[in-house]
């Protein structure tokens, strides 16, 4: 035996390992973990991404195979579908109009339950519920509410002598509503919770010094507050808009995008052509052309930041 | 001998090949007519069927039990989906290729022509041919209605005459001294407007109208019913070119409009709610067959009655048939099969049970003249109308769903009453001949 091992060392040392460096075992440790959400990714999202691509430039109807169709549904978006302009404009009314009252109704709560007084726990929680209410429950409640005749709304309006409109009927009021059904969620809701931990993060110090210097509320707000919270206010801003253009649902549920048109919403418009009309080819191009505003949406968002957001780590 | 040490590897290793080898064997065909047992003991042929969940969903499961019995060499696999999401849900199921053998589809939307045509349908012509399957049973509006470019594309299931019904509370008619419309339909816009005029009423002196004469349909299926009675169309026989704006079909819209905002005597969207009827606070209202479940929720209030929408200046009762097909998949590998199951769901027995069940009847007189049905006075008033029917008419490029939205959305200001139909019908009859004017879907 021993001299066996003497003419073939292989034997004792075992089969012939290949040499893995610590490092890199940990790294195909860690890659092995998320194997199954990278397959996942591939498979849902990376590949419809790019699939989606593919049928923005064809017409494909699901039943047929996509046809090649070249740039016709960018330019039927853009110049040929009278929906498309009308619910890109309505889209960003929506946005501009309930974006920053969203942000101040949200930051105006979160400094009221910074106040550190007694019962704010559960303001806070009180606050946060709607949040919490799927958006079709909410759009359901609100059509309640919003009812002309019976609705709790009219009848409050009625009681101070406001003959209420039809709301989520009428023309003019259904754009409205939703934008008032939105802030019922987004006052109280995560927007608050960051400000509030944004809030909370203000060093003590800066107000004292406030104080000392003979400064006021506001001008402890305005001077400390505001810088400070600045990056939290930017992350709203960036995710409130990204979220309002992609508003959907509660129009869905509630008005179908009516009445005439009033509510009928970029990303309605892309659900019907791809899961109503069926046409997906020119859904995808929708999509695309809806991605690209977003990213340069965002983009100029981002060059703007650089004047007005101050990160108190930033030594630049 | 029995010493011999299996490392984890190795178990590794063999387990791996022994689930191989099984998996492989999985893969192996069986060989037809295996069994020797005989045909007796074969498998049944399994053929699925795509439906709505709810009250048809439930006669579906039903009718294919009573099916398997009679036809113990095939199984009915259910898949029933909800209605909102059925047509997505068989778009996906197109596109990747796993549509079941037989489906229930819609006519109006424009999806069983666009089927049909698309070629997503098994024409049955030849199967019915060497069956000797007599068509004859059905009404003739079915067979038109199921036909596509000279082949017949299913069978017909339940059908009805569309939104003809004028349905009404039996007790405020009665309150106001008025006579019940009569159940052949001889009446007329004018005699319904007076009717509307009388149950229309401030119950409560506060100067707001709480109870209304009628509420119209203001989808486009129910104008129709105006139109038609007022020698009007929404589009031509081929579905091409809009009619929308016709002097007929204007005079039609122009009087649902008057109901509304001129003589106040029907509630306008703002005004309207989905329990006005059965609540008691609407005289009359337009529905269809399946109005008659209304009674479900109005209990012992009052008492329901109906009678054909009234004749407009044709002297005629606007109607259209409709109906809903029983269709068999193309790409099915059990075509015999599927059609014995689309055949069962066009039977008589089945058109009577889908109409107990609280749909509508099935697609052939002899259903609609069958006992167990004529029991019931409001199914009669919808039985004469069914023998004068008038006939289906879809756009010609399938596309339906566009077309509603189109309407729908172009004619919310006349129903708001924020514009005359005058100034708002031809564009909207421009909308829809644009939408007709697309390359079928």
């Amino acid at each position: 035996m021993t001299a066996l091992k003497e003419v073939r060392p292989e034997i004792q040392a075992g089969p012939r390992r290949l040499k893995v460096s610590l490092k890199r075992q940990e790294a195909i440790t860690g890659y092995l973990y998320i194997l199954p959400w990278l397959l996942g990714f591939l498979a849902f999202t990376a590949f419809p991404f790019l699939a989606s691509f593919y049928l923005s430039f064809t017409d494909y109807t699901v039943v047929s195979q996509p046809r090649f169709a070249g740039f016709a549904n960018y330019a039927e978006a853009l110049s040929g579908d009278d929906l498309f302009w009308g619910s890109l404009r309505r889209t960003f009314t929506y946005a501009i109009v309930g974006v920053p009252l969203g942000i101040v109704g949200s930051l105006s709560c979160a400094l009221l339950l910074n106040q550190q007084l007694r019962g704010t726990t559960l303001f806070r929680a009180l606050y946060f519920l709607p949040s919490l209410t799927p958006l079709v429950a909410l759009a359901l409640l609100w059509q309640w509410i919003f009812q002309p005749d019976f609705g709790v709304l009219n009848f409050l309006l009625a009681m101070v002598g406001i003959d209420g409109p039809g709301w989520l009927s009428s023309i003019e009021w259904a754009l409205p509503s939703l934008i008032i059904m939105a802030l019922w969620t987004t006052v109280g809701g995560g927007q608050m919770v960051i400000f509030l931990a944004g809030l909370q993060g203000v060093p003590q110090e800066l107000y004292e010094a406030v104080e000392i210097d003979g400064g006021g509320a506001w001008y402890r707000f305005r001077h400390v507050t505001l810088p400070m919270i600045s990056p939290t206010l930017f992350f709203n801003l960036i995710l409130g808009i990204i979220g309002a253009l992609r508003v959907f649902t509660v129009a869905y549920v509630s008005t179908e995008g009516g009445p005439a048109y009033a509510t009928w919403f970029y990303i309605l418009h892309l659900y019907t052509q791809a899961f109503k009309y069926f046409n997906m080819g020119y859904a995808s191009a929708l999509a695309w052309i809806f991605f690209i505003i977003l990213i340069s949406f965002t983009y100029l968002q981002v060059r703007a930041s650089r004047h007005w957001v101050f990160y108190a780590g930033d030594t630049g | 001998m029995f010493d011999t040490r299996v490392s984890r590897r190795q178990f590794m290793q063999l387990g791996g090949m022994g689930l191989g080898a099984v998996a492989l064997a999985a893969c192996v065909p069986a060989t037809p007519g295996a069994s020797p047992l005989g045909a007796a003991d074969e498998e049944p042929v399994v053929i699925r069927f795509h439906g709505r969940t709810g009250v048809q969903g439930d006669h579906f499961i039903e009718r294919a039990r009573a099916f398997e019995e009679e036809n113990p060499g095939i199984t009915i696999k259910e898949e029933l989906f909800p209605h909102a999401e059925y047509h997505q849900k068989m778009e996906v199921l197109l596109a990747g290729q796993t549509m079941g053998d037989t489906f229930w589809t819609v006519l109006l939307s424009g999806l069983y022509h666009r089927y049909a045509n698309q070629g997503v349908l098994l024409a049955l012509d030849d199967m019915v041919a060497a069956d000797e399957y007599d068509l004859g049973v059905f009404f003739p509006e079915s067979l038109d209605a199921a036909s596509h470019a000279g082949s017949l594309y299913s069978l017909p299931w339940i059908c009805h005459p569309g939104r003809v019904g004028c349905f009404y509370n039996k007790q405020l008619l009665a309150d106001n001294d008025l006579e019940e419309p009569p159940e052949d339909g001889d009446w007329t816009f004018e005699n319904l407007l007076e009717y509307a005029k009388v149950l229309t009423q401030d119950t409560d002196g506060d100067g707001q109208i709480d109870q209304f004469g009628m509420q119209p349909g203001r989808d486009p299926f129910s104008l129709l019913v105006w139109a038609r009675a007022s020698g009007g169309e929404i589009y031509d026989e081929e579905g091409k070119t809009s009619l929308l704006d016709s002097e007929e079909t204007l005079s039609a819209i122009r009087f649902v409009y008057d109901l509304m905002h001129v003589h106040n005597v029907a509630p306008s969207p703002e005004q309207q709610t989905s329990d006005m009827f059965v609540s008691g606070r609407i005289g009359m209202v337009q529905s269809g067959y399946w109005g008659q479940s209304w009674k479900n929720q109005i209990g012992d209030r009052f008492e329901l009655g109906a009678a054909p929408m009234p004749k407009g200046s044709t002297g005629i009762n606007g109607s259209m048939y409709e109906f809903d097909p029983a269709c068999i998949y193309s790409g099915s590998e059990h075509p015999e099969e599927a059609f014995e199951w689309v055949k069962w769901l066009a039977n008589k027995e089945t058109g009577i049970r889908i109409a107990e069940a609280g749909s509508v009847p099935g697609s052939r007189p002899d259903v609609w003249e069958d006992p167990r049905l004529t029991q019931f006075p409001i199914h009669n008033v919808f039985t004469n109308i069914m023998y004068n029917v008038l006939p289906f008419r879809g756009p010609g490029n399938f596309r339906g769903l566009e077309i509603r939205d189109t309407y729908s959305n172009g004619m919310d200001p006349v129903w708001l009453g924020n514009e005359e139909p005058d100034n708002v019908v031809p564009t909207v009859s421009a909308k829809l001949q644009e939408v007709l004017d697309k390359p079928p879907a």
